[in-house]
């Protein structure tokens, strides 16, 4: 089937770029007036741009209620897309219907985060694994039971296990069995949603390393969503810092870590203990509480807290830009002026908006 | 605030508009000839001829045009040819008594010769007061004994309640009701054997009759009440079970509150919160009558009435009756709607 | 609840364990330590799978919590002796639903009609005359006039059995008012029907025959219509007097008359009604029909209620809001005036054969409750839809239907059959409400309702106890144990819930 091929140009897309992700907007909607139309928004996701290339991990942290899991849900489209796109291997997949998106899906895969309630508790493991196998008819029928088995253990699962239900296993395992189910499809994109918050630390580093196995192996993509620093660390090539449903600063692992340039994203890792006594850490405590993204302040979201707030942030929305090597800041702390490589004709990438009950003045 | 009370005002209309069709179009199924249904047995036994009848019919008027009849057509004509002709006649028949009931007109009783409305609105009040003392009886039985089993969870007396409980949820109310009258009325002579007042009374003394009535009630309400019991005291223990474990009731005993704060003042405001929302299934229940029990008990209630005008095919009553039930159960729907979001403050409605 | 689960199946495990493999130390030390590497599990998971650990699905957990409660086990006891009491008991009694016992040498039951007529000459002023029931509480004198108009009549010289005995409660009169000196009876207008009758009374004829108010009269336990009126016919007017005195019971030998009546024998274990049947065996068909309506109303109920709650609750927007609005209304609709509707619109059909009639009363009684249901469903799936699960049978990229059948509705199912057990108790009740009004089976098939109904007569609610309690004691006891076992149910599947 033919999907409709995206003016890769524009976009700046190389072939390389799995996943592009282009000024996404996800509202949920709150308030309803009295004939249903709604009139008040929750912006879950408030223009969020990236792009992944084919093999790597880009790691999205942020803290809870930013937006992340959110954006991991809407870009499988899991929730109807606000505004923006979604441009997956080349293709928009932002309008498709579900019937094409069925058959897309084999692709692009998911991990939750909580394994107690993402599995099916009266289906037996074997099945939850090779259902969508089964559907999707990736495999003779006769090589269907080896085929499942055989992707258990690569995810460190028995043979066994193929008849038992999921509540008789551990945390660490049923996280196992929600890897398994997701690879068993063979997908070239993963997004790994808070995958090891649950589990006990020392199972997280199992989990951990299963993955980059994984990846090696196959050769997979992963959007890492975490609020755990020091995981986002270890397994993502890029980052991406989320506040408030927007992303603040972008850059490959090293750079970020090294030289973070957002004062959020300082606030953050100022905020990660160090296991040595004699090292004072000096913890930037940001004032106030995050505020609703119901209700998000004017200009610059994070200018109620910034410690180095300006009056420009309060009024005007800084825009995400690359200030050299990839390494893309929002913030005013930085010239405005610099060209933006990421999406060459802004305005027109903003106005794209496909749902009707948008109202166009909230997007500006 | 104001505007969620208008859209549900205006929801309720539309819910009462979808009813009225219903039972309008169920009504006009019926078979609508009174006299013959009455003197349908005694046909078939021989005891009044035909000619009898038509005589019968013509004291009662009905082989004039009543103009109800003639909106109404009220025989449905058989046969697909005749589909839209029913079909005329019924949108027809449904606007013309639509018009009427708005205007205050629920028609005119066959039975009693009297309007509709005059016959509900007299009968009411006899329901009505057997069913609110009944109603008060179980609030101020049930809910105490929900709240004290509630916290004597597993205990003798909290299994024997439930036991109990379910049973008298069980009994048919009938059933229960002509063995109370066996045993009460007839065996021991207790009470008397049915309707609301002894035939040779001094009807001056105002005491007197109250008493007389009373005495009469005791029983239809010693039923009504027992049988009505079970859910409420259930929903009480089950709301109270949950409130209870909760932990800001745990919080409130680590605080040092004492037991007796601890569940009154706490807990049990906030079981209020699911008991007023029942507010909706008690409205129909307090003016609508009961039609068993005031059959069994002879109380000229509004349900004996109700009874009486179906097995006699008294037509405007049924649906002036039928309406007036609607009418009070979206009425309990709404006010239980509204006492929900005056009393749980959590509810939080479109500013 | 998964919690819950895993840690019985930990405990199973850990006993399997403990029995089968002691020489695995390293096992219980495993388990008894918070942080179990994944590796030293696998190797555990090795050993212990050639130890033939039982798989112990969800669905077997809810059965073994069942079967802990003993409540449940009594209650699943009793239905099932029910069932075979309703079902298989009519094999072994000797009687038939209908069967009248008619053997030789019992009791006797006769009707008698007296009819007279005479010419009326003046037929300006009558009207018609109807006669109708029976007020109670008249005063003495009242019913001193009834006792001494019935003397009068040539009633009593006509059957020199007929006793009148006004002690005994049942004596029922008719308002009499007041008597002329030629023994006639005055009319004065029209009584309200508050008293339970409707009478109308004819005016006097001058110089015609005096025309006596008709009354009823209850002897001994019989029943007596006595009817008298004025009649307009073709050719004039006619005075007509009918009584028809109904059972009267008398001793004989003629082999077609009946046993009514009877006490508990050795032949009729609960003695028999007043038609002569086996009330033991009119129970057991009671039974019959009582379980079968319920189960068949509920199932009927059921699926309108999962076909339609699940459409709303699983697409949501517009579905949802038809769909509910649909049953809001319906909810509106009070029960019992409805099912008498249906009845009454039931009874002007004659087309319907009456065996037909039976159906039609299932499904009436399914289209009261299947909005119930509808809402309940809907709200399950509510719930259940944005669970993790079923988020990822979505990304996993599953058909709509495969969601719904294999996902969505085994997670639905268990508060729907605890839903749909009670339910089946209150179908019971509803049932037996119907043809207690006499809107249900009719006569002469047996219901429990109708059963209760003979209580009507007085003299059946105080002489013959065993003909109208044995059914209610069995709707009781039906009701309660589908009420019990639907609380068991419960517990059974989610243990965690408050009771």
């Amino acid at each position: 089937m033919e999907f409709a091929r995206v003016e890769n140009e524009k976009l700046n897309i190389g072939p390389d770029d799995i996943l592009v992700v282009s000024h996404l907007k996800k509202y949920f909607p709150i308030a309803k007036d009295f004939f249903g139309r709604p009139t008040r928004y929750l912006r879950a996701v408030d223009d969020v741009s990236f792009k992944v290339k084919r093999g790597k991990t880009i790691g999205i942290v942020g803290e809870s209620g930013c937006g992340k899991t959110t954006m991991g849900r809407s870009i499988l489209r899991l929730h109807d897309i606000t505004g923006g796109r979604v441009i997956y291997d080349g293709q928009d997949v932002t309008m498709l219907r579900s019937k094409e998106m069925r058959n897309l899906r084999t692709q692009m895969q998911i991990i939750f985060q909580d394994p107690y309630s993402s599995l099916s508790p009266r289906m037996p493991v074997g099945h939850i694994i090779g259902e969508a196998v089964m559907v999707h008819k990736l495999v003779k029928k006769s090589e269907y039971r080896d085929y499942v088995i055989e992707i258990m253990r690569k995810c460190g699962l028995q043979p066994h296990h193929f008849d038992r239900y999921p509540h008789e296993f551990s945390g660490g395992q049923r996280q196992r069995i929600c890897i398994a189910r997701a690879l068993a499809l063979k997908p070239k994109l993963v997004i790994c949603d808070e995958p090891v918050s649950a589990l006990d630390v020392s199972i997280q580093a199992q989990v951990i390393n299963l993955l980059e196995d994984l990846q090696k192996e196959m050769g997979l993509t992963y959007v890492f969503i975490s609020h755990d620093l020091s995981v986002v660390e270890h397994i993502s090539n890029e980052v991406g810092v989320m506040y408030l449903g927007n992303l603040v600063e972008k850059a490959s692992r090293d750079d970020l870590f090294s030289n973070p340039m957002h004062p959020y994203t300082e606030a953050l890792f100022s905020a990660v203990p160090v296991p040595d006594p004699n090292i004072k850490m000096n913890r930037i405590l940001l004032k106030g509480d995050i505020p609703s993204p119901a209700n998000p302040p004017k200009g610059c979201k994070f200018h109620t807290r910034c410690p180095k707030c300006m009056d420009v942030c309060r009024e005007v929305v800084p825009k995400l830009l690359d200030y050299g090597n990839e390494h893309f800041v929002a913030c005013h702390l930085y010239p405005q002026d610099v060209k933006n490589t990421l999406i060459i004709d802004e305005k027109e990438a903003v106005n794209e908006v496909y749902s009707d009950d948008v109202k166009s003045e909230i997007i500006t | 605030m104001i505007k969620y009370i208008i859209k549900r005002l205006l929801l309720s209309l539309l819910l009462l508009f979808g009813v009225s069709i219903i039972i309008y179009l169920l009504i006009r199924l019926m078979p609508t000839d009174f006299i013959d249904v009455m003197m349908a047995p005694r046909i078939a036994g021989g005891t009044v001829t035909q000619a009898q009848i038509d005589a019968m019919r013509r004291f009662y008027g009905l082989n004039i045009e009543h103009p109800m009849d003639r909106a109404h057509n009220l025989v449905v004509v058989g046969g697909w040819e005749n589909f839209f002709a029913n079909i005329r006649s019924f949108i027809n028949g449904y606007w013309s008594w639509l018009f009427a009931v708005l205007g205050g007109d629920l028609g005119m009783s066959f039975m009693w010769q009297q309007p509709v409305s005059t016959v509900i609105g007299d009968a009411m009040w006899i329901s009505f007061s057997l069913a609110v003392v009944a109603l008060v009886l179980q609030f101020v039985i049930a809910i105490p004994l929900g709240i004290y089993v509630s916290t004597r969870q597993y205990s003798v007396a909290d299994n024997t309640v439930t036991v109990l409980v379910l049973m008298g949820m069980s009994l048919p109310s009938f059933f229960f009701g002509n063995l109370l009258i066996m045993l009460f009325s007839r065996n021991l002579g207790w009470f008397p054997l049915s309707g609301i007042e002894s035939g040779h009374l001094d009807l001056d003394n105002a005491f007197r009759v109250f008493l007389d009535r009373a005495w009469h009630l005791v029983l239809p309400i010693f039923t009504v009440t027992l049988l009505s019991i079970g859910g409420l005291t259930r929903f009480t223990r089950i709301t109270m079970l949950e409130v209870l474990s909760a932990d800001y009731i745990r919080t409130a005993r680590a605080k040092g509150c004492s037991e007796r704060t601890a569940i009154y003042k706490h807990a049990f405001r906030n079981t209020l919160i699911p008991i007023v929302t029942m507010i909706a299934g008690i409205l129909p229940g307090l003016f609508g009558g009961m039609i068993i029990l005031e059959e069994i008990f002879g109380i000229p209630g509004i349900g004996q009435r109700a009874l009486h005008a179906l097995r006699s095919g008294d037509i405007p009553f049924i649906m002036g009756f039928n309406m007036f039930l609607a009418i009070l159960s979206v009425i309990g729907t709404l006010l239980s709607d509204l006492a929900y979001v005056i009393v749980d403050p959590r509810v939080k409605l479109d500013r | 609840m998964d919690e819950n689960l895993k840690q019985d199946s930990q405990l199973d495990k850990t006993v399997e364990n403990n029995i089968d493999s002691g020489a695995e130390v390293e096992t219980s030390q495993n388990l008894k330590q918070e942080t179990v590497s994944d590796n030293n599990e696998t190797k555990k998971e090795t050993a212990v799978a050639q130890n033939n650990v039982k798989v112990i699905s969800p669905g077997r957990m809810v059965l073994k919590r069942f079967f802990r409660s003993k409540l449940s086990i009594v209650s699943l006891s009793f239905l099932v002796f029910l069932f075979m009491f309703s079902f298989l008991g009519p094999f072994l009694t000797s009687w038939g639903e209908s069967e009248a016992d008619e053997s030789p040498g019992a009791p006797v039951v006769v009707q008698i009609r007296h009819t007279s007529r005479t010419r009326v000459e003046d037929a300006n002023s009558v009207e018609m005359l109807l006669i109708q029931m029976l007020a109670p509480h008249l005063s003495d004198a009242t019913i001193a006039n009834a006792q001494r108009a019935l003397v009068d009549s040539e009633f009593l010289a006509n059957n020199p059995n007929a006793r009148l005995n006004n002690n005994d409660n049942m004596v029922m009169l008719a308002r009499l008012y007041g008597t002329n000196s030629e023994g006639g009876m005055s009319a004065t207008g029209r009584v309200s029907p508050a008293g339970g009758g409707i009478f109308m009374h004819a005016n006097p004829i001058p110089g015609g025959p005096s025309i006596t108010t008709p009354f009823t009269v209850v002897v001994r336990g019989r029943d007596h219509h006595i009817y008298l009126g004025v009649i307009d016919e073709d050719d004039g007017p006619y005075g007509t007097f009918i009584i028809t005195e109904r059972e009267q019971i008398r001793h004989s030998n003629n082999p077609r008359e009946r046993n009514i009546n009877a006490r508990p024998n050795a032949n009729q274990l609960l003695g028999t009604d007043r038609s002569g049947y086996d009330i033991l065996t009119r129970l057991m068909y009671g039974g019959r029909i009582s379980l079968t309506l319920g189960f068949v109303s509920v199932a009927i109920s059921l699926t309108l209620g999962l076909l339609f709650g699940g459409l709303a609750g699983y697409f949501g927007k517009w579905v949802d809001n038809l769909v509910m609005r649909v049953v809001d209304i319906l909810s509106c609709l009070p029960s019992l005036p409805v099912l008498l509707i249906f009845s009454a619109i039931l009874d002007g059909m004659p087309q319907i054969p009456v065996h037909l009639r039976i159906y039609v009363v299932m499904g009436m009684l399914a289209f009261i409750s299947w909005h119930g249901t509808t809402r309940v469903v809907r709200g399950q799936i509510l719930s259940l839809r944005e669970q993790e699960f079923m988020v990822a049978t979505e990304a996993l990229g599953l058909p709509v239907s495969r969601r719904i059948l294999k996902h969505l509705i085994p997670n639905v199912m268990p508060l729907i059959i605890v839903g749909a057990v009670t339910s089946l108790g209150s179908m019971i009740l509803t049932e037996a409400t119907l043809s207690f009004l006499g809107l249900g089976v009719r006569p002469p098939a047996a219901a429990w309702g109708l059963m209760i109904a003979s209580v009507r007569d007085p003299q059946i609610m105080i002489q013959y106890p065993n003909q109208w309690i044995p059914a209610g004691v069995l709707i009781v006891m039906a009701v309660l144990a589908f009420g019990f076992l639907g609380d068991s149910l419960r517990d059974a599947f989610d243990p965690k819930a408050k009771r």
